[in-house]
């Protein structure tokens, strides 16, 4: 028999924005609470909000052993590892004033712009415990910010977006980014001529893919990678890994739902082209005796799940100088993209931006880009960085050739 | 009930929510769980900012309040307030789920349900199938300190049959899904099940690739319900015009913005997922006309929507959850039936293509949907499957060329998905319409 205990406290200020003024301030506080029991092959799971009654969950987790959900009862060597990851970003009585000094700063230099929706302060304290004497304590926390931009007078619910991760503050690098979207939207360009183009964008392409190497569906032959376990499917230059490394991840635990850790923090699902893993949890890795990735989820009152928790790109490039020579097309917002059964992939692009020579020139006419994901993530991936015209917090340049269609 | 302060306004949300959610997969139970979450949701406006927070602890509500008075300054005129004076002071109860609550129905029938439909869903094409059983029972209370006192119940129920088709390279998922207020009414018939499975292998083997471009389209009532929550339902919200006068020139009502046949309603009177008797701020349902006959009638709204632009509430402030503010979203979003037939809608088109089902759909000045199965229309007629990754269009052109629409209408419910609008996903909405014709959508 084995029992695991999991805390998950998040706390979070959030403020509102609309039209440049901050409109409300809310306060969440959470507690979960889980209790796991594993035991003749089956588990058991007991969660609760706020307060535990811990003797009362491990009872209720014990009783749901007899549902008969088979989950294997793994033991791993005793170890304890706390990290507090947690980043001081500037006293919190100064959030509200400080936050409306940025939006009247974006507003004063973008006057034909309105701002609208959140700015968060996130903090996560979880901690895993199990009756193998493992514990797990993890504290983080992240500021994030993320703008609906509207052009004044558009007919448009938005125009524009602005969205970043970070673990520090600094209001002149996004007002730098923003003026430079801004800026670029409103030099309205004629649509390009070329009918395939290199992209810029984020890693969207990634994420059709990602839905294909779960276990249970390549397994059970409805991948479009099943049988090419170990095979190169992709560019040499394209490795893609679970890292829940707390030098690289904002307020995500170092270790998954299931209580697994990495050496380093990190495995490979594709590695230099390589379909290296598959996502799983103990349940599927079992099953179907293949690798455990560790990078699980669980709700509190469920049962684990493979997830894709610390997902993260290896860079191929140190700037996207080095990666886009002359010109490409800037993907600054799609939606509703998807894919064919046979790997066609479409995203419409909502906004465009022509790129040339590091810049950003102007925003371009509607068009939808189209690929198949072998072709884009093999001969059509460029590369990989984390560095270009954007300064402020985490940000991703995933760049690929692609085809332009329906081109307005 | 709580001691609310004067000088401000303040309201209290709590809603006691059960859940149930089976999973199985390929016969075996993967997830077997029934919760009861109990929150709060604490507002309190000083007629400057609104201060908000959440509790898990529902017996602490009155020291979350008092924490949310400490941060706002009292306005003694806050009564006076445009927003506060538009809050209704609805006292009611309206319990109409209780003689068939979920919570009275035995896991084990749940769980025999799936187990006995998904027993009977079988393909020599498929190896993968995922069986779902998920239902939800709320009971709200808003208090509010206008002397609001609202207590009312929400359910669904419904079931998810998921199957993955391969053929060669190539893979089709598709899922058969309904959910209903009644457990006695999700089940499917055998020859439903077997139309299901047949329609799926048929597609998988003989889908054809498309040529991008734009061609005529008609939509399956499933899919013309997402485009009009996607193309107009959104635009609808009215949070989106705050603070841009010139917004409210272009979005005047009466405005024409679509074809003369062209109505689109919302409203949460209606049993489903998007029942809303109150929303979140207590105002009582309404029932909007957003498009009537081509022409711009109504938006929707929150309290402070409706104060900004000083229309009437419309009952569609609304969170996922106890853990968010209210703000303005849809409810049962949906076409109104026309008079043609599905025979006489496709009968006109050379080639175009029929939209049958749908993965997901979203809007911004270009909404898309992503169909999952469609089928091209050769002379009139529906001839073979084909894959279509994305459909497109611009939604003030779109809406100018529906040029026919069906007289069978169906309003939808769900329990899997839902809509999202920024950080709130997924809230349980309704959508639908008839089938109808679009003589130019984007292909790709």
């Amino acid at each position: 028999m084995k029992t695991e205990k999991i805390v998950n406290k998040t706390s979070g200020k959030c403020l509102n924005i609309v039209a440049n003024t901050v409109e409300s301030l809310r306060i969440n506080n959470s507690t979960e609470n889980t209790v796991r029991v594993y035991d003749n092959g089956c588990i058991g799971v007991e969660g609760a909000l706020g307060h535990a009654d811990w003797a009362a969950l491990e009872a209720g987790a014990t009783a749901k052993l007899a549902q008969g959900i088979e989950y294997p009862e793994t033991h791993e060597q005793a170890r304890n590892l706390q990290i507090d990851a947690t980043k001081h970003f500037f006293d919190e009585k100064d959030f509200v004033p400080k936050m409306q000094h940025l939006l009247d700063r974006l507003a004063q230099e973008n006057p034909k712009f309105l701002f609208s929706n959140k700015i968060i302060i996130d903090s996560t304290d979880a901690s895993y415990e199990s009756s193998d004497n493992v514990k797990y304590l993890y504290k983080g926390n992240e500021f994030d910010i993320v703008l609906v931009i509207k052009y004044k007078g558009s007919a448009n619910i938005q125009d524009e977006f602005y969205g970043a991760g970070s673990d520090y503050f600094d209001e002149d690098e996004i007002c730098h980014d923003i003026k430079l979207k801004c800026d670029a939207f409103l030099n309205a360009l004629p649509q390009v001529e070329e009918d395939e183009i290199t992209i810029i964008g984020d890693v969207e392409p990634l994420s059709y893919a990602i839905q294909h190497i779960v276990a249970d569906m390549y397994f059970n032959n409805a991948s479009l990678f099943s049988g090419k376990l170990g095979s190169k499917l992709f560019s040499d230059k394209l490795s893609v890994t679970v890292n829940r490394s707390p030098d690289k991840q904002l307020n995500i635990p170092f270790f998954d739902a299931e209580g697994v850790v990495n050496p380093d923090y990190v495995n490979y699902v594709i590695q230099n082209g390589v379909l290296k893993n598959l996502l799983t949890n103990k349940k599927s890795a079992a099953q179907y005796k293949t690798a455990l990735l560790g990078s699980a989820g669980a709700n509190y009152t469920g049962v684990p799940v493979a997830g894709m928790g610390g997902f993260d790109v290896a860079t191929t490039a140190s700037s996207l100088d080095e990666l886009v020579k002359g010109k490409a097309i800037y993907l600054s917002a799609t939606s509703g993209g998807d894919m064919t059964p046979a790997g066609d992939i479409s995203m419409p692009a909502q906004v465009a931006y022509l790129y040339q020579d590091g810049k950003l020139v102007g925003k371009l006419p509607e068009f939808a880009v189209s690929a198949n994901i072998f072709d884009m993530l093999n001969d059509g991936f460029v590369g990989y960085c984390e560095k270009g015209f954007y300064k402020f917090g985490k940000q991703s340049y995933f760049v690929y050739k692609a085809k332009l269609v329906n081109k307005a | 009930m709580y001691n609310f302060k004067t000088g401000f306004y303040a309201d209290v949300r709590i809603e006691d929510r059960f859940n149930t959610n089976i999973r199985m997969q390929n016969g075996q139970l993967y997830e077997a769980k029934q919760t009861t979450e109990k929150m709060a949701f604490v507002r309190v406006f000083d007629g400057k900012m609104w201060y908000y927070t959440s509790t898990d602890d529902v017996d602490s509500v009155q020291s979350a309040l008092d924490e949310l008075y400490s941060f706002a300054q009292a306005d003694p005129q806050i009564d006076s307030h445009p927003i506060v004076k538009r809050y209704q002071v609805n006292k009611d109860v309206k319990l109409v789920f209780t003689d068939r609550c979920v919570k009275n129905v035995p896991f084990e029938q749940k769980l025999q349900l799936i187990t006995d439909t998904a027993n009977k869903l079988n393909s020599p094409l498929s190896n993968l199938k995922v069986a779902q059983y998920l239902d939800r029972y709320s009971v709200y209370n808003f208090y509010s300190s206008k002397g609001a006192d609202i207590t009312y119940d929400f359910q669904t129920c419904g079931v998810a049959y998921a199957m993955v088709f391969t053929k060669g390279n190539e893979n089709l998922q598709e899922q058969l899904s309904k959910a209903r207020t009644d457990f006695t009414q999700i089940s499917y018939t055998d020859k439903e099940l077997d139309e299901f499975v047949k329609r799926c292998e048929d597609f998988i083997t003989n889908a054809q690739p498309v040529q991008a471009g734009s061609y005529p389209v008609v939509l399956a009532p499933i899919v013309t319900g997402v485009f009009a929550h996607e193309s107009f339902g959104h635009k609808s919200e009215s949070d989106f015009m705050l603070g841009d006068e010139a917004m409210a020139q272009e979005w005047s009502l009466g405005k024409k913005v679509g074809s003369d046949i062209l109505t689109i309603r919302e409203s949460g009177v209606f049993e489903g997922s998007g029942y809303v008797p109150y929303d979140d701020e207590g105002t009582a349902a309404t029932d909007t006309y957003l498009i009537k006959n081509g022409v711009l009638a109504g938006r929707l709204h929150s309290a402070t929507t409706a104060a900004a632009l000083d229309e009437q509430l419309t009952g569609n402030a609304r969170a996922i959850n106890c853990r968010f503010e209210p703000i303005v979203r849809m409810t049962n979003t949906f076409i109104e039936a026309g008079d043609s037939t599905f025979e006489e809608l496709i009968a006109p088109i050379k080639h175009g293509y029929y939209i049958y089902s749908v993965k997901h759909g979203s809007g911004m000045s270009t909404f898309t949907i992503a169909p999952n199965l469609a089928y091209e229309i050769e002379n009139g007629k529906i001839t073979h499957p084909v894959k279509i990754a994305v459909m497109t269009g611009n939604v003030f052109e779109t809406l100018g060329l529906i040029d026919g629409v069906g007289n069978d209408r169906e309003l939808l419910s769900f329990v899997t998905g839902g809509c999202g609008k920024m950080e709130q996903y997924p809230l349980n909405v309704g959508l639908g319409g008839p089938h109808i014709r679009v003589s130019k959508m984007n292909i790709q």
